[in-house]
């Protein structure tokens, strides 16, 4: 084969930032084998079994001082995940909300939601955090005066306590939505079609109504009150003031983007399809909601994509609160142990992986969707 | 107007007219004036502006020696008008083109007007070590700095992605993946954790500029992306054109492609440098005083009752001028690029 001008240098050029890498990786391998040399430190993970001795104030995969530092990057990991997709959650309902109220025939209306978007877009996510972390700790009282509503949910700075259910309440609601599951799949399945939409505002109406009324008739309580114990509050559930700012920061910061997303999504489908809609009669809510929408669908899921995959980047941000995600761990562990190349390999392979694994979930759904309009 | 949009608005414009009502009865009727003594505002229930005053310079420059703001303030002044002029040349992209020596020649010398006022040393000025630099001069640098480094880094990485060289475009598309997957605070702290282990004992770099190279190399790997989407746009004929005129590849991409794709990318850019204002902030994590690292050293100070709703509004509008600024400027260059020939 004979090689041309441009192959050769193309080869060439390959060649030289091949060898420039691997110069930069040997000068960085040899600088590093000698620090940690002279430091005393060997470059392995066994530190992850060794009983940590700090505690993380919070975390829903439990966590006490004793265990093994591992468990601890597994809690810190489990606030990283909670965080993440509660404000999913909360940011995709109010970024669809203010999307559709910008494209209102409302002027009203949708001026207020430009406000709202110009607003949160304009100033940083990090100083939004703060000044609900620190709204939270010093505008709220102490548990002594905290603030309360209704003898039921108390407002103080070492936490918002809000009325939770007991065991026998989350059996009530596995119960109900059990019921409510299989009628509103029956009539679904087999009532005919005039008399699905009564049959289903029946069963969806009249489940709930019986989980309480049970839950009332009966002598154990199915939800606590947060009561005052000594110094502390005690029964219910307790949401930190950390855990508060960051949620309330990130589903905030996050809606105004998901909601321009949502906004140029629904622009981009053809007007036509509004106007063929309105031909058959349809009203502007199931106008927007089953024509339009599922349309608009096609062009927004890789913008929104990469909108999740910035909240879970996002929601790092809590160390400048001392909410213990998984950044914030690996810092206590580096601080303590010394593992600075470990923990940093850890974070990095956290986030990578689950931002993998968010952009495979919504190409699968992707994938899904099409696949059913194509049918 | 139907009923139940008059039912809705009149609920909306009722809660903006008493949001309206509770910020100016906070922020001017029951407020202290800026003037009055501290004592003053103990009675008052509003906004306790001695409070700021008192702040203000701690939070425009932080620890910048007292006597000496006045430098880091002209540099302030110096570094906006360089910026509100470049945006000017740029939005004549289509029409009359960017006089780019001039521009050029203008930014060297400002930087170094702005770089001798902040460092001294010379002309009699006391000389200030640039780990002093703070608050509002801080951010402005990061954000304008990086902003600058990383549009050349993200060209050559853009360029490198889609270069027909499997090794190269490889090694871009890693790095640039690798960057968009990790969160901005994880690589910060990678490099400033990592940074001493890194390089051999005795060298070290300073705070700023290292927080300046992890800005840059992180928004590099975004405007890289944008570049990139744009370069997608320019037609395959573009590149047929300029071989059958056997233009070799440089000539190409500086004199047909890249003119064409950069205009493409502008408003895509002018919004990362959005990103850049807001994302300085990330550094008050590693412990430096840009305007909010410095803001949030004047916040709850017991000695003014833990007052902190003054300085966050100060530093809301800051952060609102500049990105709102930027943010309108964007929307008029899209408006350049698309509607000139």
């Amino acid at each position: 084969m004979r090689l041309d001008k441009t192959a050769c240098r193309q080869i060439a050029i390959q060649g030289l930032v091949i060898a420039a890498v691997a110069a930069a990786t040997l000068w960085v391998g040899g600088n590093v084998a000698a620090n940690l040399g002279r430091a005393g430190i060997e470059f392995n993970f066994r530190f992850l079994s060794l009983p940590a001795t700090f505690e993380l104030g919070e975390s829903f995969l439990s966590f006490r001082s004793g265990e093994s530092i591992g468990r601890a990057f597994l809690a810190g990991l489990s606030n990283t995940i909670v965080v993440s997709a509660l404000s999913i959650v909360f940011a995709t309902v109010l970024g669809v909300l203010i999307g559709v109220a910008r494209l209102s025939t409302d002027k009203f209306l949708t001026c207020l939601a430009f406000g709202y978007v110009e607003g949160i877009r304009s100033t940083s996510l990090l100083l939004q955090l703060l000044f609900w972390h620190t709204l939270f700790t010093h505008a709220l009282p102490a548990p002594r005066q905290a603030g309360r509503v209704l003898d039921c949910a108390v407002f103080s700075n070492r936490g918002i306590f809000l009325p939770f259910l007991t065991p026998w309440g989350w059996s009530l609601v596995a119960g109900g939505a059990t019921v409510l599951f299989v009628t509103v799949g029956g009539v679904w399945r087999y009532a005919p079609g005039r008399q699905r939409m009564p049959g289903l505002a029946l069963s969806v109406g009249l489940v709930p109504v019986l989980a309480i009324a049970i839950g009332l008739a009966s002598h154990d309580p199915a939800v606590l009150c947060p009561r005052l114990q000594g110094f502390n509050i005690a029964g219910g559930t307790n949401v930190s003031t950390e855990f508060a700012a960051l949620l309330l920061a990130l589903s905030l910061y996050a809606s105004s983007y998901i909601s321009e997303v949502v906004r140029s999504s629904i622009a981009a489908v053809p007007r036509s399809q509004v106007e063929a809609g309105r031909a058959l009669g349809l009203r502007s809510g199931p106008i927007l909601w089953l024509v339009v929408m599922p349309q608009a669908l096609k062009t927004m899921i890789p913008p929104m994509t990469n909108q999740y995959l910035n909240v879970m980047k996002s929601s790092s941000l809590a160390v400048a609160i001392g909410y213990p995600d998984v950044v914030r761990v690996s810092m206590i562990t580096i601080s303590q142990t010394g593992r600075a190349i470990e923990c940093m390999m850890i974070i990095t392979l956290v986030y990578l992986s689950i931002s993998l694994l968010i952009a495979l979930a919504m190409n699968i759904y992707n994938r899904r969707r099409l696949q059913r309009s194509s049918d | 107007v139907s009923t139940g949009q008059a039912i809705r608005r009149a609920v909306v414009a009722a809660a903006l007219v008493s949001l309206a009502w509770i910020i100016l009865d906070w922020a001017v009727l029951t407020a202290t004036g800026p003037l009055a003594e501290p004592s003053a505002c103990k009675n008052e229930t509003g906004a306790c502006w001695p409070f700021l005053a008192a702040k203000v310079r701690l939070i425009l420059f932080g620890r910048y020696p007292f006597a000496e703001q006045w430098r880091p303030a002209i540099a302030v002044v110096i570094a906006g008008g360089l910026i509100i002029w470049s945006m000017k040349e740029i939005l004549r992209i289509r029409t009359s083109g960017i006089r780019g020596r001039a521009l050029l020649s203008g930014w060297v010398i400002g930087l170094a007007v702005c770089g001798l006022l902040m460092a001294g040393g010379v002309f009699g000025l006391r000389p200030v070590p640039s780990e002093t630099w703070d608050g509002l001069p801080l951010t402005i640098m990061l954000a304008t700095l990086s902003s600058f480094g990383a549009f050349w880094l993200a060209l050559v990485l853009a360029l490198a992605r889609r270069a027909k060289m499997p090794v190269v475009s490889a090694l871009s598309s890693a790095y640039i993946e690798f960057i968009r997957g990790v969160p901005l605070v994880g690589f910060l702290f990678m490099v400033f954790v990592l940074l001493p282990l890194l390089l051999p004992p005795g060298w070290s770099v300073n705070s700023p500029l290292r927080a300046l190279a992890v800005l840059t190399l992180f928004l590099a790997a975004y405007m890289a992306e944008a570049i990139r989407g744009a370069l997608q746009l320019v037609p395959r004929g573009q590149y047929e054109a300029a071989g059958v005129v056997r233009l070799g590849y440089w000539k190409t991409m500086t004199v047909i492609v890249l003119p064409q794709a950069l205009s493409k990318a502008l408003p895509s850019l002018a919004n990362i440098f959005i990103a850049a204002i807001k994302d300085t902030t990330v550094v008050f994590t590693v412990g430096m005083f840009d305007l909010l690292g410095a803001a949030e050293s004047a916040i709850g100070d017991p000695a003014w009752g833990g007052r902190f709703f003054e300085i966050y509004a100060f530093v809301l509008v800051i952060y609102l001028i500049m990105c709102a600024g930027v943010s309108f400027y964007s929307r008029a260059l899209e408006r350049a690029v698309s509607t000139a020939p």
